[in-house]
C-alpha cells in the first residue's frame, strides 16, 4: 500500500518533470513579456510564431532537415549493422585498429577537424551540397550506432543465427527474422540517436553545408545569440516536434516489420 | 548398397591451429540411425559444425553422391543443438514453421505440416505458446518437430537429452527414436553416454582423439574393440597391450587357487549393486586398470580382499594391428605400438 | 562483410583525406568587374545573390527578407537569399575554400567589421576595390568622413562599403531608475547604492568591451593618443585610475562580479527579466523593437555617458570567389540607396542610422527624413552627434580583452 502511493508520487513527478519544461517552454512562445517572478506573461501574442513561420526558408530548411535525417538514418544503419556484427562475431586482422578509429569521433571534438573535413569537401566537389552534409553527418553518428548496435549483436549472440542457417535462412532471412526482432531494442535505441545527433549539428552544416543547405538548426541556432525567448521557445519546440515525428514514423516502420516477420 | 553420407579425410582446426578433427572418415546408409559416443572436447560438436556448414574444413563430405564443400544455406541437414534453441520471439507454430519458410512453403501447408509434426510430438495443445511458456521436455520436443518438419536429409542432433533429468531423458529418448524411425529420418546421434548411444543407434560409432575409431553395432563394439582407446572408452573388460578379454569372459576366483588358465592379480577396492546383482570394483595394479565385475554365486569377496582373475588364450580378442602381423604381416607395415 | 569493409575503407579515406589536403595552388582570383556601371547592371539582372549575415535578429531578418529581397527583385530582377551565418564562421569557409583552390564559391555578400574585416583582407579573402564603383556611394557617401577610410585602423581600400552607423548607447528601466549614472564617479555611487543592478558583459563580446573603451576615454581624459597611435603600449603606467575604478566597482555588480554576462544577448536577457536595470549596445535605436517585441519593459529609456558615444561603422564586402560579383554590387549599390537605408531606420524594422549624407539626399527623401519618428527611446541625431567619439584602433580591444581578466576578474 505504501510502496504503491510511492510508486504513485513517483509517476506523477516524473510526467510532471517531463511535461513541465515542454509546457513552459510552449507557454513562453506564446508570451509577451513574461518576468520573473510573475506566475503568467503579462500577454499573449502569436509574434513568436509569425516571426518563425514568416521565415522564408524555413519550409526549405524543415524539407532539408528531414531529408538529411532520413538519408543518415538509413545510411548510418546500412553502414553500421553489418560493421556491428562483424565486430561482434569476427576476428580479423586490424580489428583493434578499426574498433580505434570508430573511437576517435567520440573522442576527438568533430569541430577540431571540420577543416580538413571541409577541405576533403571541397576537393570532392562535395561541400556546400546535400550529399556533403548527409555524409558528414555520418561522422558523429555512425561510431555511435556502431557501438549501440555491437553490444546488441554481443548480447544475442551467434547461436540464434546458427540455428537460423541450420534451418535454411540465407543472410538476408536471418537478418530480418534474427537481426530485426532480436536487436529491435539496440536498432531503435540506435536510430533514436542518430536523428537526435543529425537533427542537432549545427557548426558541421554550416560549414559543409556552407550555409547554402539550410537546415532548422542554421536558422534556429543564430537566434540564441538573441534575448527573444519566444522566439527561441517557438523554435524550440518546432524542433522538439521533428524527432518526435520520426520518432513515430520508426516506431510505424518498427512494428509493421515485426508483425510480417511473425506470420507462421 | 550404396552410402548415403560419406566423409572423408575431415580435418579441422580452430584459429589456434589445435588440430580437433583429424583426418576423419565415416559414412552412413540412407534412414540409419548413427550414434556418435566419445569423451568430452574430443570433437563431436565440431564435426556436427562441420557437416552442417557452420564450420570451414578441408576434406570431402558427400551426401546421396553430390559434394558439399562449400557453405550452402539448403544442404538438406538440420542440426539440433545441445539447447533447444527455440526463437524466443515466435510461438510455438511459428517457431516450427521456420524452416519451411525459408524453403519458401505456401502459408497454408506448411501451417498444415507444422500442425502434424506437432501432433507427433505431443504438442499440439501449445502452438500459441511462446517458447519460456514450455518445459524443458517440452521446447526439446517442439525443436525436433522444427527439425524434422523441414524432412532434412540427415539430422543431426547434438547430445539432445543433457539438459533434462533422468526420467525425462529416458522418456523423451524413447520418443525421439520412435519419430526418428517411423519417419526414416538419416540421422547421427551425438552424446557422451554409452547407454544412450546403444539405445538411440542402430550402429555406434566411438570417436576419440579427432577420428572415429570403430564403427559397428553396439554388441559388437563391446567384446571386439579394435584397438585399446575403443577398449578403454566403451567395451567392458580387460585391456591387455595386445588385445582385450569381455567381462563375460573374466572369472574371478580366490587369490592363489591354482589354475592352468591365464591369471591376473587383483584387488576388490569397492562394491555397488545394479538390476539387484552386486558388482565388483577390481584394480588391476599390473594393468593400471579398474574393472566391474558382476559377482557370482560361487565366491563372495569383501572389500580388499586380493582376487585372481582368470582367463584362456581363446578369451582374446587381438586388435587390428596385432591381428594383422599375426596373419603374417600382409598389412601395409603398420606400427605395433599403442599409445 | 564486404559492405562493412567499404564502409570503413569510406571513413578512413575520409580522415585521410582531411590529413594530408594542402592548398593546391594559387587560386585564380575572381576581378571586380571593370565594366560600365549599366553594363554591370545588366549583367546582373536575372541573377541569384546570397548574402551571408549573421541571423539572430527578427527585426534585422524582415528588413532583408520583406523589404530588400522583394524591391530588389521588383527593381533589377535580383533575386536576394540571405544565409544565415555567424562571421566568425563564413570568415573561415572563406579561409578553408582560399586553401582549397576553390574559386567559385556560394557568398557574394558577406555584412562585416572590425577585426573580423582585417582578417579576411589580411588573408586576401575579399574580391578587391569595389566600393567607388557604386554610384550611390560615390554621390551620397561624403568620403571625407573617417569611416570610408578606415574600419577601427584597418585601412579600407574601397574593399567593403558603408551599411550602417551606429552609437553606443545605455538603456535603463526609467521605473526602476530615475538618475542613470553618466560617469564613473555616478557610477561607483550607484553601484553601491543599489547592489547587483548594474554589470556590463565579459570584454570579449565586442558590445563589453565597447562599454570599456567608454571608460577608457573617461578615464584618459580622452587621451589624443587613443586616436594617434596604433599600439597600446603608451598606456602602461597611465591605465591605473582606470582599472581602480573598475575594480572598485566589480563588487557590487550583478553576481557580485563573480562572473560577467558571456554576451550581450545574455545581459538583454538579465535586463529584460529585470535582474538587472541596464543594458547597453550599439545601434542607438535597438531598444525600439525589443519594446515592441515585449522583450524589453515598456519602461526602458537611453542615454549616452557624459563621456561621449562611439560610433561604430559596419561595411558590406565582396568576397575573392563570389560566383556573382556584378549581382552582389548591384544589390550592395541597392542597400546603399536613399530609399533602402530610410527604410532601414524605420524603427518597425531594424531601425539603425544611415550611412548616408542627408543634405545629399533628394529633397523628397530628406523630408521622410525629417518626418520619420525612430521611436521614443531614440535620442535626437543632435545629441548622438555631439556625443560622438571616434572608434578605437582594434589593438586596443584586444589590449582590453587581455589585461581585464588580470586586472579585474583575477582579484
Ligand atoms: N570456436 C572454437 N575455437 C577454438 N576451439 C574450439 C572452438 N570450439 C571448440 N573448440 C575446441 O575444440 C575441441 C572440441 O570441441 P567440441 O565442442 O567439438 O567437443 P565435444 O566433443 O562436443 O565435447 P562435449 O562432449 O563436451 O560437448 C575442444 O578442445 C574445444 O576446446
Ligand atoms: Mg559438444
Amino acid at each position: 500500500m505504501i510502496k504503491n502511493i510511492f510508486l504513485k508520487t513517483l509517476l506523477v513527478l516524473s510526467i510532471i518533470l517531463t511535461i513541465g519544461p515542454i509546457l513552459l517552454v510552449a507557454i513562453q512562445s506564446f508570451s509577451f513579456r513574461w518576468v520573473w517572478p510573475d506566475l503568467l506573461p503579462q500577454r499573449f501574442g502569436l509574434r513568436a510564431w509569425k516571426a518563425v513561420f514568416e521565415d522564408p526558408s524555413l519550409l526549405q530548411a524543415l524539407g532539408n532537415s528531414m531529408m538529411i535525417t532520413a538519408a543518415v538514418v538509413m545510411l548510418t544503419m546500412v553502414i553500421s549493422m553489418p560493421a556491428a556484427r562483424a565486430l561482434a562475431f569476427e576476428q580479423f586482422k586490424g580489428k583493434t585498429v578499426i574498433e580505434t578509429i570508430l573511437m576517435l569521433p567520440l573522442l576527438i571534438p568533430l569541430l577540431f577537424i571540420v577543416m580538413g573535413l571541409h577541405l576533403t569537401m571541397i576537393r570532392f566537389n562535395l561541400a556546400d551540397t546535400l550529399a556533403g552534409v548527409i555524409l558528414v553527418h555520418l561522422l558523429p553518428c555512425v561510431p555511435y550506432a556502431i557501438r549501440i548496435l555491437r553490444t546488441g549483436y554481443e548480447r544475442v549472440g551467434t547461436k540464434w543465427y546458427e540455428q537460423a542457417i541450420v534451418l535454411g535462412a540465407s543472410r538476408q532471412k536471418q537478418f530480418w527474422t534474427i537481426t530485426v526482432p532480436m536487436l529491435m531494442p539496440s536498432i531503435r535505441s540506435a536510430i533514436v540517436l542518430t536523428v537526435v545527433i543529425t537533427l542537432s549539428q549545427y557548426a558541421l552544416t554550416a560549414i559543409i553545408g556552407g550555409g547554402i543547405i539550410t537546415t532548422l538548426p542554421i536558422i534556429y541556432y543564430p537566434y540564441f545569440n538573441s534575448a527573444d525567448q519566444p522566439i527561441i521557445a517557438a523554435f524550440t519546440l518546432l524542433f522538439a516536434v521533428l524527432p518526435i515525428l520520426f520518432w513515430f514514423v520508426i516506431e510505424l516502420i518498427c512494428r509493421s516489420v515485426t508483425t510480417m516477420i511473425r506470420q507462421p | 548398397m550404396e552410402n548415403y553420407i560419406e566423409l572423408k579425410n575431415i580435418t579441422k582446426h580452430y584459429n589456434d591451429q589445435r588440430i580437433i578433427l583429424d583426418d576423419l572418415s565415416l559414412s552412413m546408409k540412407k534412414g540409419e540411425i548413427l550414434s556418435v559416443v566419445g569423451p568430452s572436447g574430443c570433437g563431436k560438436t565440431t564435426l556436427l559444425r562441420c557437416m552442417a556448414g557452420l564450420e570451414g574444413h578441408e576434406g570431402i563430405m558427400r551426401m546421396n553422391g553430390t559434394d558439399l564443400s562449400g557453405r550452402t544455406d539448403s544442404r538438406g541437414i538440420v542440426l539440433m543443438f545441445q539447447d533447444s534453441l527455440l526463437f524466443p520471439h515466435m510461438t510455438v507454430l511459428e517457431n516450427v514453421t521456420y524452416g519451411l519458410k525459408m524453403k519458401k512453403i505456401v502459408k497454408r501447408e506448411r501451417i498444415q505440416s507444422a500442425r502434424e509434426m506437432l501432433a507427433k510430438v505431443d504438442m499440439s495443445d501449445h502452438e500459441k505458446k511462446f517458447p519460456y511458456e514450455l518445459s524443458g521436455g517440452q521446447q526439446q520436443r517442439v525443436a525436433l518437430a522444427r527439425a524434422l518438419v523441414t524432412k532434412p536429409d540427415l539430422l543431426l542432433l547434438d547430445e539432445p537429452f543433457s539438459n533434462l533429468d533422468q526420467s525425462l531423458r529416458y522418456e523423451l529418448r524413447q520418443y525421439v527414436r520412435d519419430v526418428l524411425v517411423e519417419e526414416e529420418v538419416t540421422a547421427l546421434f551425438i552424446t557422451h553416454d554409452k547407454e544412450e548411444a546403444s539405445f538411440m543407434g542402430d550402429r555406434l560409432a566411438v570417436m576419440g582423439k579427432g577420428r572415429i575409431q570403430q564403427v559397428g553395432h553396439p554388441e559388437v563394439l563391446s567384446i571386439q574393440p579394435c584397438n585399446p582407446f575403443v577398449a578403454r572408452f566403451f567395451s567392458e573388460g580387460l585391456v591387455l597391450e595386445e588385445g582385450f578379454i569381455p567381462t563375460q569372459k573374466l572369472t574371478l576366483i580366490p587369490s592363489g587357487s591354482p589354475s592352468k588358465d591365464i591369471q591376473m592379480e587383483g584387488e576388490v577396492v569397492n562394491e555397488s549393486l545394479e538390476y539387484g546383482k552386486k558388482i565388483y570394483h577390481i584394480r588391476v595394479p599390473h594393468l593400471a586398470q579398474t574393472i566391474t565385475i558382476p559377482s557370482s554365486e560361487e565366491h563372495n569377496f569383501t572389500k580388499g580382499t586380493s582376487i585372481t582373475l582368470k582367463y584362456t588364450e581363446n578369451n582374446i580378442h587381438y586388435f587390428d594391428e596385432v591381428r594383422k602381423i599375426k596373419k603374417g604381416g600382409d598389412g601395409e607395415n603398420e606400427i605395433v605400438a599403442y599409445s | 562483410m564486404n559492405l562493412k569493409i567499404t564502409a570503413l575503407i569510406l571513413i578512413f579515406s575520409m580522415f585521410l583525406a582531411a590529413c594530408n589536403s594542402e592548398g593546391n595552388g594559387e587560386p585564380q582570383t575572381s576581378k571586380v568587374p571593370d565594366q560600365k556601371w549599366e553594363d554591370i547592371e545588366q549583367e546582373a539582372e536575372g541573377s541569384t545573390v546570397n548574402l551571408f549575415m549573421w541571423g539572430g535578429d527578427n527585426g534585422i531578418n524582415r528588413y532583408i527578407d520583406d523589404w530588400v529581397a522583394p524591391k530588389l527583385k521588383e527593381n533589377h530582377d535580383i533575386t536576394l537569399k540571405r544565409h544565415p551565418m555567424d562571421t566568425n564562421e563564413f570568415i573561415q569557409k572563406l579561409q578553408t575554400e582560399k586553401k582549397a583552390g576553390k574559386d567559385k564559391g556560394t557568398i557574394d555578400i558577406i555584412w562585416i567589421n572590425g577585426e573580423n574585416f582585417k582578417n579576411a583582407k589580411e588573408n586576401q579573402l575579399l574580391l578587391g576595390s569595389f566600393a567607388s564603383k557604386l554610384p550611390n556611394y560615390e554621390k551620397y557617401i561624403n568620403q571625407d568622413k573617417n569611416f570610408t577610410k578606415s574600419d577601427m585602423g584597418t585601412d579600407i581600400d574601397g574593399m567593403e562599403a558603408p551599411w550602417g552607423n551606429v552609437q553606443f548607447v545605455m538603456w535603463y528601466d526609467s521605473e526602476k531608475v530615475k538618475n542613470p549614472p553618466k560617469n564613473m564617479d555616478e557610477l561607483k555611487k550607484f553601484v553601491k547604492e543599489h547592489p547587483g543592478k548594474f554589470t556590463y558583459p565579459n570584454p570579449k563580446d565586442f558590445s563589453g568591451n565597447a562599454f570599456l573603451r567608454h571608460v577608457l576615454y573617461e578615464k584618459t581624459d580622452q587621451d589624443p593618443k587613443l586616436n594617434e597611435k596604433d599600439d597600446p603600449s603608451w598606456l602602461e603606467g597611465e591605465d591605473e585610475a582606470f582599472w581602480k575604478d573598475l575594480k572598485e566597482i566589480s563588487p557590487h555588480l550583478w553576481r557580485k562580479g563573480k562572473t560577467y554576462p558571456e554576451s550581450l544577448s545574455q545581459l538583454d536577457q538579465l535586463y529584460s527579466k529585470g535582474e538587472v536595470w541596464f543594458t547597453l549596445g550599439f545601434n542607438e535605436a535597438r531598444g525600439e523593437g525589443l519594446i515592441k517585441d515585449g522583450v524589453f519593459p515598456p519602461s526602458t529609456e537611453s542615454f549616452v555617458l557624459d563621456v561621449g558615444s562611439i560610433g561604430n561603422t559596419h561595411y558590406l564586402s565582396i568576397p575573392f570567389n563570389s560566383p556573382n560579383p556584378e549581382g552582389a554590387m548591384v544589390a550592395i549599390n541597392f542597400m546603399e540607396s536613399p530609399e533602402a537605408q530610410l527604410a532601414k531606420m524605420d524603427p518597425s524594422m531594424w531601425g539603425e542610422g544611415m550611412v548616408l549624407e542627408s543634405d545629399r539626399l533628394p529633397k523628397d527623401i530628406q523630408k521622410e527624413l525629417q518626418a520619420l519618428n525612430r521611436g521614443d527611446t531614440v535620442l535626437s541625431t543632435k545629441e548622438l552627434e555631439e556625443a560622438y567619439l571616434p572608434e578605437l584602433n582594434s589593438t586596443y580591444i584586444d589590449w582590453i580583452k587581455e589585461h581585464w581578466l588580470n586586472e579585474v576578474v583575477q582579484k
